[in-house]
């Protein structure tokens, strides 16, 4: 069962890759290219983080412990591109 | 608090009413913290015939009213920083001028619509609001008039604008500084600004 | 004790007390030097147009000033008090992992050896002031090898930080004896885990701003420097730096600060005779409210540099926001003394002068919050003026009152009261001499080096430097009374203060027996133990000797050599100087790296017990949550570079698509190879879980298999690009910029993979001997922790170069 499971993210990732590479190169806008290509890697980082490293396991202290850096890098991403004006 | 000027330049009155509604509001607040403090310091010392220690009052509404008192008095600071940013809001003057400021290592480059440019020397038509165009030709400077209450960084690669309207002549020795380390001369990026009458202002305009 | 026993006892040890010392004196020692700048600086200043120093000097003293102070002495005696009082205040016998303390230690000395050598190599030493701005400080401004030194010794202290901080929130996490409930943390420790919390989140911007601009002066990548790299459009290495480096800035102050707030926490009720006012409103002040806001008020450093005036609005408010907790906090202080009966002994005359100063510098705070009011104030001396009033009144102040409270703990002795009533007199009037009449100075620019004979500068000036030299002489005072204290003091008793905490009243040593290595107070003085000799002889055991696990280590000071001397020749590459001393560093690294996994292979260090109280981590084992803790700081690491990039490739005009660049085909297969490698990873963990041993054994080796061709293609590939043009030195400024972004981030990222593929030999070869087990294979887990970070962050640097 967990076997599957591993599996199974293992074959996501590799798809997600080849369809970041797709997009990539079809879309043509720069911007939803970016977006579309993101989202995938996010995705891709959520299936390890949960599936591999077995975040969904743990105590939630620990899933906060995570969160919060991600969420200071938010702030910083934001505002770093706001100051681009 | 800068001028010793005879008719305040509008940036230095509105940098002068927000310092003091600051400046009154701090005292107020340190002054009553402090004494507060002192007050206890001297009340509860430990002498004869005092009482043993125990707990004082101690109750949310105390967190809550430094909440209400704190976020009330800088809210109202808040507020008047808010009014105040015609200093940092470039107006739109239909007659303006714009004079574009480099920095250097080490001095200050005054290139002029007419396209003379002077070294260390501004120089600005009376009554009229001058738009500065600031940047650098290598590395991080910062121009800052501190009797007008302006300053904007001198970033290579970027231009910065910082306006102000000066209502006296004269010349004003040393009144702009660089206010970041730039090197060995930095404390030699020393200008004057000097403001003549604007009949003067026009005739070297049009002089070519 | 002879004398080489007694160095090898200071070069071996891990315990906690005797780190805690180290930290301590080492830290005092840089405080001294930088106390030495400040007077150079004062008296270069106290007179108009003076030469006592010329320009450079000047300027190299005000940065280092800066630096040493902030990095090799604030900090640096907050962890040492950290190190000292955390494990007896949580009941513990040792933090987490005592031999990555010692690490830390070493670390720290290593960076600031560096740190002072900058003086004395040709050129001297930094001058672009501690807040290094660029472009002044790459190496097309400010050329040579001390500022790199200085700033390679300061990026070792980031990572001597980020190592401690792990330690240190483990084990306050994880390690707390039984009854020992969050809820009843000293306030010290409590505001431990804020200030470590804090620095786990902070620093590795640090390490990325200074990794890149190291990288710029050893490497010559282009990101802030180079005149043609400034000539491209819409480049901004200036905005790139201030962004990075205040990230890091702001928190920064106040990971100097908590500690001291920590320290006024647990002083005050001993002097008062009754508990804190506003306990739990002071920890959530600060855990919820000052923590997570002291992320978001950095750019009120940047509100000059052109950035919109709603952003420099929004600043504003957060700035303004974060003042109200710290209202909060100190009128809880106020209140403290409401009904006690307060005895003025020197820690609490030094607390009550740690809140008056507080208040006054943290007010200023609140001016500089207003972009207009900031138009004037900005690079005056009113801001020299507010953050000294902080960090030296607050700070200092706090953790002086820190040594005259823990010093009869750590010696066994009472201080002299009327020499430390003296010393805060003096000091207190002495550093407001100094300070206030800068708050009048805000048309004089910091960091120039004379100012000429005009209005008041010159009578302000002098007033400052008499004060200067009145502070600093005052803490004469400090060091006579810690020296004659430690030897001749009169026996304090075990609770001279008469606190509930646990320091103080666990007699935890005199009941447990001593175990070689341990450190326990013996009259007075703090002997080292030996098991021969458990009532308190002078032996000292070290890791080889006497074939037990013992509980000293020479490993982590050798690594601290090789460190010193490798970064010290790494500025004079490619001289023969230089490379030689590279290269012996980098032998004693190897060498000491090897011997340290034998070490752990032949068991021959023993690991402090467990603590019972572990809410809210119960069930998590200790290196587990010690590598979650290492790897969230590590998200910081790379999303902090990657937000570099981002801004690179937004404000540059005319960025290269990366496909006409990369090979595409090849960097999808190598990226399939890497999350492949995470799958098979996974299935080792899943192995072990079910006590298959062979299994486990075949996907390390595929894991090491694939993560190999990983590299080697990526070898391969740089090969192709660096043949094809494209490299850091390449003709046109735009692909040298280019070119830096790709190799440093891909590079960064190499270098974790390789480090990783060197672990799993270590983890193959103890699989080898039948270490792991159904219920015993905490460092396969681990390790799959670190990989499969190692591949999400590829799943962002892939698409980021190869793709757009």
């Amino acid at each position: 069962m967990k076997v599957r499971v591993l599996l199974s993210v293992w074959l996501y990732t590799i798809l997600a890759v080849i369809c970041e590479v797709y997009a990539a190169e079809s879309i043509s806008s720069v911007v939803t290219a970016a977006s579309v290509v993101i989202i995938f890697a996010l995705s891709q980082a959520a299936a390890v983080v949960l599936f591999y490293m077995d975040l969904r396991e743990e105590p939630g202290s620990l899933i906060l412990m995570v969160i919060i850096p991600i969420m200071f890098l938010a702030g910083l991403l934001i505002s770093v591109v706001a100051s681009l004006g | 608090m800068f001028s010793g000027l005879l008719t305040v330049p509008p940036t230095t009155a509105t940098f002068d009413f927000l310092f003091n509604w600051y400046l009154v509001s701090a005292i107020i607040a340190g002054g009553f913290v402090i004494g507060l403090l002192l007050f206890f310091s001297v009340k509860y010392r430990a002498k004869e015939g005092a009482p043993p220690a125990s707990k004082g009052p101690e109750s949310i509404w105390i967190v809550v009213a430094v909440i209400v008192i704190m976020g009330g008095a800088l809210g109202a600071a808040g507020y008047q920083s808010f009014a105040s940013q015609t200093n940092i809001l470039i107006p739109n003057s239909p007659n303006s001028v714009t004079i574009m400021v480099t920095g250097f290592q080490w001095g200050w480059n005054f290139t002029y619509p007419n396209g003379h440019f002077a070294i260390d020397n501004l120089t600005v038509p009376v009554g009229q609001d001058v738009i500065l165009n600031i940047t650098s030709r290598d590395v991080y400077h910062e121009f800052g008039i501190t009797m007008l209450a302006v300053k904007e960084d001198a970033i290579p690669g970027k231009v910065n604008q910082l306006w102000f309207e000066m209502p006296n002549p004269g010349i004003y020795v040393d009144a702009i500084h660089c206010f970041q380390l730039c090197g060995i001369g930095h404390s030699f990026m020393i200008a004057n600004l000097t403001a003549v009458s604007q009949a003067s202002w026009n005739s070297w305009m049009s002089s070519g | 004790m002879g004398a080489t026993a007694w160095l090898r006892r200071w070069v071996t040890t891990t315990n906690h007390k005797d780190i805690g010392l180290l930290y301590l004196f080492t830290a005092l020692y840089f405080g001294m030097a930088g106390g030495a700048l400040s007077l150079l600086i004062r008296v270069q200043l106290s007179v108009p147009n003076n030469n006592f120093l010329s320009a450079i000097y000047y300027d190299q003293a005000v940065t280092m000033h800066g630096l040493i102070m902030i990095f090799w002495f604030l900090s640096p005696l907050a962890v040492g008090f950290f190190n000292y009082l955390v494990p007896l205040q949580i009941g513990a016998k040792d933090l987490a992992f005592p031999r990555l303390n010692a690490l830390s230690y070493w670390f720290f000395l290593s960076g600031g050896i560096l740190a002072i050598a900058s003086f004395f190599v040709p050129g001297g030493s930094a001058a672009s002031g501690w807040t290094t701005y660029q472009p002044l400080s790459s190496p097309a401004f400010q050329p040579g090898p001390g500022p790199t030194l200085a700033y390679v010794g300061l990026l070792l202290l980031a990572v001597s930080v980020t190592l401690g901080s792990v330690n240190i929130i483990t084990s306050i996490l994880w390690m707390r004896a039984k009854g020992m409930g969050l809820t009843k943390l000293p306030m010290f420790t409590w505001f431990a885990l804020f200030t470590t919390g804090a620095m786990l989140y902070a620093f590795p911007t640090l390490i990325a701003a200074f990794a890149l601009n190291a990288s710029d002066r050893i490497i010559g990548t282009s990101f802030f420097s180079s005149p043609a790299v400034l000539s491209i459009p819409g480049i901004d290495p200036s905005i790139l730096w201030d962004d990075l480096f205040w990230f890091f800035g702001h928190p920064e102050v106040y990971i100097v600060l908590l500690p001291a707030f920590g320290v006024i926490a647990d002083i005050i009720p001993s002097f008062t005779g009754r508990p804190l006012a506003g306990r739990n409103w002071i920890l959530i002040s600060t855990a919820l409210v000052v923590l997570p806001l002291s992320f978001g008020v950095w750019m009120h450093h940047m509100f000059l540099t052109g950035i919109p005036v709603t952003l420099q609005d929004s600043f504003d408010i957060s700035t303004e926001a974060i003042s109200i907790p710290f209202g909060i906090i100190i009128i809880a202080f106020v209140l403290s003394l409401v009904r006690g009966r307060i005895q003025f002994k020197t820690p609490f005359l030094f607390v009550l002068g740690a809140v008056v100063l507080f208040i006054i510098g943290g007010l200023m705070g609140v001016f500089l919050s207003s972009p207009v009011l900031d138009r004037v104030f900005n690079g005056s001396y009113f801001v020299v003026s507010h953050f000294h009033y902080v960090m030296v009144g607050a700070t200092i102040f706090g953790l002086f009152a820190a040594i005259y409270y823990w010093l009869p703990r750590m010696t066994g002795r009472m201080y002299n009261e009327t020499l430390g009533r003296v010393h805060f007199l003096i000091s207190f009037v002495g550093f407001n001499v100094l300070y206030a009449p800068m708050m009048l100075l805000s048309d004089m620019p910091r960091r120039i080096f004379t100012y000429p004979n005009t209005g008041d500068l010159g009578i302000v000036n002098e007033i400052a430097t008499i004060g200067a030299f009145v502070f600093v002489l005052a803490q004469t005072l400090l060091a006579y009374n810690v020296v004659h204290t430690w030897f001749r003091g009169t026996p304090s008793g075990p609770n001279p203060w008469g606190s509930k905490d646990l320091e103080w009243t666990s007699d935890a040593e005199a009941r447990t027996p001593a175990v070689s290595g341990e450190i326990a107070p013996r009259g007075g003085w703090i002997g080292q133990l030996s098991a021969a000799t458990p009532s308190g002889g002078a032996g000292v055991v070290p890791v080889s000797a006497e074939g037990h696990a013992g509980h000293a280590s020479i490993r982590p000071f050798a690594l601290g050599v090789g460190v010193t001397l490798f970064f010290l020749g790494v500025p004079f590459y490619p001289s023969m100087g230089g490379i030689g001393t590279m290269v012996i560093g980098a032998l004693v690294v190897f060498y000491t790296m090897i011997s340290w996994a034998r070490d752990d292979l032949r068991e021959r260090f023993s690991v402090p017990d467990e603590g019972e109280e572990r809410f809210p981590f119960a069930g998590l084992p200790k290196v587990k949550l010690g590598m979650w803790v290492f790897l969230s700081s590590e998200v910081i690491l790379f999303g902090t570079l990657i937000a570099a990039y981002l801004y690179l490739r937004e404000a540059v005009v005319g960025w290269p698509l990366a496909s006409s660049i990369h090979n595409i085909p090849l960097g999808t297969a190598n990226t399939i190879i890497l999350l492949s490698s995470g799958f098979t990873m996974a299935m080792a963990v899943y192995s072990i879980k079910k006590g298959d041993q062979k299994a486990l054994l075949l996907w390390l080796a595929a894991t090491f298999v694939l993560g190999s061709v990983f590299m080697g293609i990526k070898l391969s590939e740089w090969s192709d690009l660096t043949s094809a043009g494209f490299s850091i030195t390449s003709a046109n400024p735009l692909y040298q910029l280019v070119a830096s972004a790709y190799y440093f981030l891909v590079g960064l990222h190499g270098a974790h993979v390789t480090a990783g593929l060197i672990v799993m030999v270590y983890l193959m070869k103890k699989t080898l001997s039948g270490t792991y087990t159904k219920d015993s294979h905490g460092a396969i887990e681990n390790f799959a922790l670190y990989w499969a970070f190692v591949d999400i962050v590829w799943c962002f640097i892939f698409p980021l170069f190869y793709l757009l």
